[in-house]
């Protein structure tokens, strides 16, 4: 997984819980990697998946939130870092078409090894969006923190149900979105 | 505190090794961004350079385009220079003619205006060549020709022109140069004429002369030599190529024909020659080349008149320089028996020579009033066994009324020698030698694939005496030698299957005998490079189709080591009429030239109408099948079919039929798979002009037929019953069939037993009659 997803989740821990929980973290992990992450770096994702969970049983927050919330920081983080693909789209919705057929493509030509989730969606009206996710990571709730990130970012307010299933190690997730007015 | 401390310390490492790593990583990434980088530098410098590249063909091509413009629009205005001046000759003698009244002059007026239209015809023709050939080359045809008349028609042809600009033109032809010799006409006269055009052209007072004489190692020396304004060393270096320099004034100096020189010298460097100059600026010019050109007939001028012409005596009364050199050495050449020239008549004594000469005086109208003058002169001097001569620029000829003999300028030296001999040893033996060997005895073998020229070499050869037998392919050739002796192989080098080439090849591998048996190669190519291939293949020799009789027993005889046969004078004027055959049923038709085709049939002009009858019915489908085989893409077939009516329309007289189907079969070997539409045109028009000639032509032979020709079996059978029957009622009676079936059968396969009937009758052998009708009768019933 490419080194930014790492570096922005040390910030995240960082920002949240101070800079010991990440000594911590990077202590009782113990990863190859030494914990020196550097943006511009690959790392193992499995790394990342024992952080979430020494983070879970030290905040005794569930996994799944502790994802969320990555998502929701990650979205913040990426609209100061990548503003050009924010300012090409006026809302949350017309930005989710993009990250596919465009965000993506264009991360993969920055970073070849990146691995990038599929996309694919209807659009019912301006308001109405449904996002299909498939992966084989398992990172639905970083995606729904990514889009609550993303209408924070254009001061939208989205409704989301979602339902989703695990067929043959690949995560298939369904986002139905309304944009609240 | 001390907690923190080695935390703290593990915490600047992580940092440091993250730092260190995004340092490497990126250092990295930047060399590969630099890499990439001048990649793209690269790959947009090659762009660059591409379009360069791109943009110079272009330029190139567009340069290359424009030049060849250029070049195209010199190139015609030259050849319009090129074409207008035998147009001119035509018109003038056109314009000549109109007013002369004197038959024999016309006559040559005609001659001279048809000689101008060929030479235009065939300038036309390579301009054709030229746009066709220029990369390919030259090709040189071997024709038998007589390079001395060749030369008298370029020059009558210029005559008009240098006339007109006051200019003497004087024809240097050694009377010691063989008749005819073998090589390529056409060329020698384009050359000689451009280089006498721009003689003309260069030349503002004086004289030019036109000559050819032999060098002591045997070559021809051909010279156009005037009194011009000359070139300059610089000019004549350049002149060849005048084209191409773009030397604005040498272009502007010569005109267009700075091509024409080019094209001249190219054609005399295939001959294996170059052409020279001597040349001072203001002192004239000699263009001149030699040519190393096989002698078909040692025969010549100085030969035939030498002894004739001891007694005579010449004197020339002319200032032109250049035709009192020219005639004085022409004259010693003939063994002249006195020859004396001067400028004015008072200069000439009379007294000086012997009363014994047949004496000419030759005045030469240098001006009107000269003539005037010497006339006067010539009275005062009276000279009683002078005859007078005056030598006029032949445009004056119709318009002067003389009392003495008028000879023309250009000088036309077989009618000066004619007429100083009283001879009229014209043109003559130069024709036909039909008789003049005898090839009895020997056993000839022609091969060719076209039954038409199979039957024109059988009567062609069978009456020259040898005993012919055909054959009609490589393969039958092959097999017939191996088990006949024959003294003579005609081969045709063409033909399906077996081809001469390899038959001849086949045939000397034999070794032996096989080796020496003499093989003359017939095509209808007469192509130098063809020539070669034949000889390549082991052949002795090459003649070309039509077949030229002369040319052609000449050849046999040299092979055969035949020795000509010693011909009584007399004989010369009868023959003479002979081998000018006139047709008396074909009629005249343009693109057919039936007098030709008559020769080789020796006039039997029932004959030839019948081959020209054969070839209508068999050829009568052919623009059908020409078109089937080309859209079928059958280029063998259609080539194969070109190539036979090229053979049998030339030897039957259709000569622009034949010519047709040369050029169609032309295209299709340079790969072309469907001519162009005109020549196809023409073909198709062609043959249909053959089929009306035929269909005009028919009656004719049913008519001779009936009345003299060949019998159909059933009437010939009947007329046999009914000489039996009238054998025992009435001889009178059987005398008239007898002599009936003479006259029907004559030149047909019963020819010979009806003229031992007629013997028989002769001789009142009744009894004879009757056994030789009933084994006749007999021998055909066991036939069915
Ligand atoms: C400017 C906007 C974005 C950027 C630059 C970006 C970039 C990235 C990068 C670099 C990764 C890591 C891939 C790897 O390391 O192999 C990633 C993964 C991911 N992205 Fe984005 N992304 C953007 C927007 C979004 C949005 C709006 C969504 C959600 C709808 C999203 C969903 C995800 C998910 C779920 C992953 C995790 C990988 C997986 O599930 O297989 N991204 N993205």
């Amino acid at each position: 997984m490419k080194g930014i997803v790492f570096t922005e989740f040390m910030e995240m821990v960082e920002g949240k819980w101070g800079l010991d929980m990440v000594d911590d973290l990077i202590d009782v992990v113990n990863p190859d990697s030494g914990g020196a992450y550097t943006s511009v770096g690959t790392y193992d994702y499995q790394e990342l998946v024992a952080y979430v969970v020494e983070l879970n049983k030290r905040t005794e927050i569930p996994v799944s939130d502790l994802v969320y919330t990555f998502g929701t920081y990650l979205a913040a983080s990426f609209a100061s870092k990548f503003t050009d693909f924010f300012n090409e789209c006026e809302s949350t919705i017309e930005f989710l078409t993009h990250v596919d057929d465009h965000i993506h493509v264009e991360v993969r030509k920055l970073y070849p090894d990146a691995e990038l989730p599929k996309f694919s969606y209807e659009q019912h009206s301006a308001d109405a969006l449904t996002l299909h996710y498939e992966s084989t990571r398992n990172l639905a709730d970083l995606a729904h923190g990514l889009i609550i990130g993303c209408a924070a970012h254009y001061g939208d307010k989205i409704d989301i149900s979602r339902s989703g299933e695990v067929r043959d190690g690949v995560a298939y997730e369904e986002f139905k979105l309304t944009r609240i007015p | 505190m001390t907690d923190d401390a080695p935390r703290l310390q593990r915490r600047y490492e992580r940092e440091k090794r993250a730092r260190i790593k995004a340092e490497s990583i990126l250092e990295q990434k930047s060399r590969e961004l630099f890499a990439t980088n001048e990649k793209l530098v690269k790959l947009s410098e090659s762009l660059e350079q591409q379009v360069n590249e791109r943009m110079q063909d272009l330029e190139r091509a567009r340069d290359e385009a424009l030049a060849s413009v250029h070049a195209k629009t010199q190139f015609l205005a030259n050849m319009s220079h090129e074409i207008r001046t035998p147009m001119n000759g035509v018109i003038g003698m056109l314009r000549v003619l109109k007013t002369c009244e004197d038959k024999k002059k016309s006559e040559r007026l005609i001659d001279t205006a048809l000689e101008s239209g060929h030479l235009l015809v065939s300038i036309i023709n390579d301009i054709l060549e030229y746009s066709k050939l220029d990369s390919v080359g030259i090709e040189l045809e071997r024709e038998r020709f007589d390079l001395a008349a060749a030369l008298d028609s370029v020059i009558q042809t210029f005559a008009a022109n240098a006339h007109s600009k006051g200019l003497d033109l004087i024809t240097a032809v050694s009377p010691a140069l063989p008749s005819e010799f073998i090589g390529d006409a056409t060329r020698i006269k384009q050359v000689v004429g451009n280089l006498l055009s721009n003689a003309v052209k260069f030349t503002d007072a004086g004289e030019i002369a036109v000559g050819a004489m032999r060098s002591a190692d045997g070559s021809v020396e051909i010279f156009v030599e005037d009194t011009g304004i000359g070139l300059s060393d610089e000019e004549q270096k350049k002149i060849f190529s005048a084209f191409s320099q773009a030397d604005i004034s040498t272009t502007r100096k010569f005109g267009g024909t700075g091509l024409g020189l080019s094209i001249c010298s190219k054609i005399i460097n295939t001959f294996g020659s170059k052409i020279c100059i001597d040349s001072k600026i203001d002192r004239g010019s000699r263009f001149y080349f030699h040519l190393n050109l096989p002698v078909a007939n040692e025969r010549s001028l100085a030969k035939e008149y030498q002894s004739k012409l001891a007694q005579t005596a010449v004197v020339l009364v002319s200032r032109s320089r250049a035709r009192k050199i020219y005639l004085q050495k022409f004259f010693h050449e003939i063994g002249l028996g006195w020859f004396e020239c001067c400028e004015h008549l008072t200069e000439f004594d009379p007294d000086y020579i012997s009363n014994d000469f047949n004496c000419f005086l030759i005045l030469d109208q240098d001006t009107p009033f000269d003539l005037e003058q010497s006339v006067a002169q010539v009275q005062k001097l009276a000279i009683s066994n002078m005859e007078i001569m005056t030598l006029v620029n032949f445009e004056n000829i119709s318009g002067t009324q003389s009392e003495f003999f008028q000879l023309t300028k250009p000088l036309h030296h077989r009618e000066l020698l004619d007429k100083i001999t009283g001879i009229e040893v014209a043109e003559k033996q130069v024709e036909a030698h039909v008789e003049s060997f005898d090839f009895s005895g020997k056993k000839m073998y022609v091969v060719d694939d076209n039954q038409v020229n199979l039957d024109v070499a059988k009567e062609l050869f069978e009456y020259a005496g040898f005993d012919v037998v055909l054959g009609h392919n490589g393969l039958e050739a092959v097999e017939y030698l191996q088990e006949n002796a024959v003294d003579l192989v005609l081969m045709d080098i063409q033909m399906p299957g077996m081809d001469g080439l390899s038959a001849s090849r086949t045939i000397r591998s034999f070794g032996g005998k096989f080796l020496d048996l003499p093989i003359i190669a017939m095509t209808a190519h007469a192509l130098d490079s063809d020539r070669k291939k034949s000889l390549e293949a082991g052949m002795n020799d090459h003649i070309t189709k039509p077949i030229d009789v002369d040319f052609a027993l000449t050849t046999i005889a040299k092979l055969l080591g035949v020795e000509a046969k010693a011909k009584p004078v007399e004989a010369t004027k009868i023959h003479q009429e002979e081998s000018r055959y006139t047709t008396e049923y074909l009629p005249e038709v343009e693109g057919f030239d039936f007098p030709s085709a008559l020769r080789r049939v020796r006039g039997r002009e029932l004959k030839l109408i019948e081959f020209v009858l054969n070839l209508a019915k068999n050829m009568a489908d052919a623009p059908e099948r020409l078109e089937q085989f080309i859209d079928a893409g059958n280029v063998g077939e259609a080539q194969q079919l070109a190539h036979q009516i090229k053979g049998s329309g030339a030897n039957i007289g259709a000569s622009a039929l034949s010519k047709a189907a040369a050029d169609i079969e032309q295209q299709f070997k340079q790969g072309i798979a469907r001519p162009d539409r005109a020549s196809r045109h023409i073909f198709h028009e062609e043959i249909a002009k053959l089929l009306k000639l035929s269909k005009d032509v028919e009656p004719v032979l049913a008519a001779k037929n009936n009345a003299k020709g060949s019998l159909s079996e059933r009437e010939f059978i009947d007329l046999l019953k009914a000489i039996d029957v009238s054998l025992k009622t009435d001889l009178g009676e059987a005398q008239t069939l007898i002599d009936k079936l003479y006259q029907s059968t004559a030149q047909t396969h019963y020819e010979a037993i009806v003229s031992n009937i007629r013997s028989s009758y002769d001789a009142f052998k009744i009894a004879d009659i009757h056994a030789l009708i009933e084994s006749t009768l007999g021998g055909i019933r066991k036939r069915e």
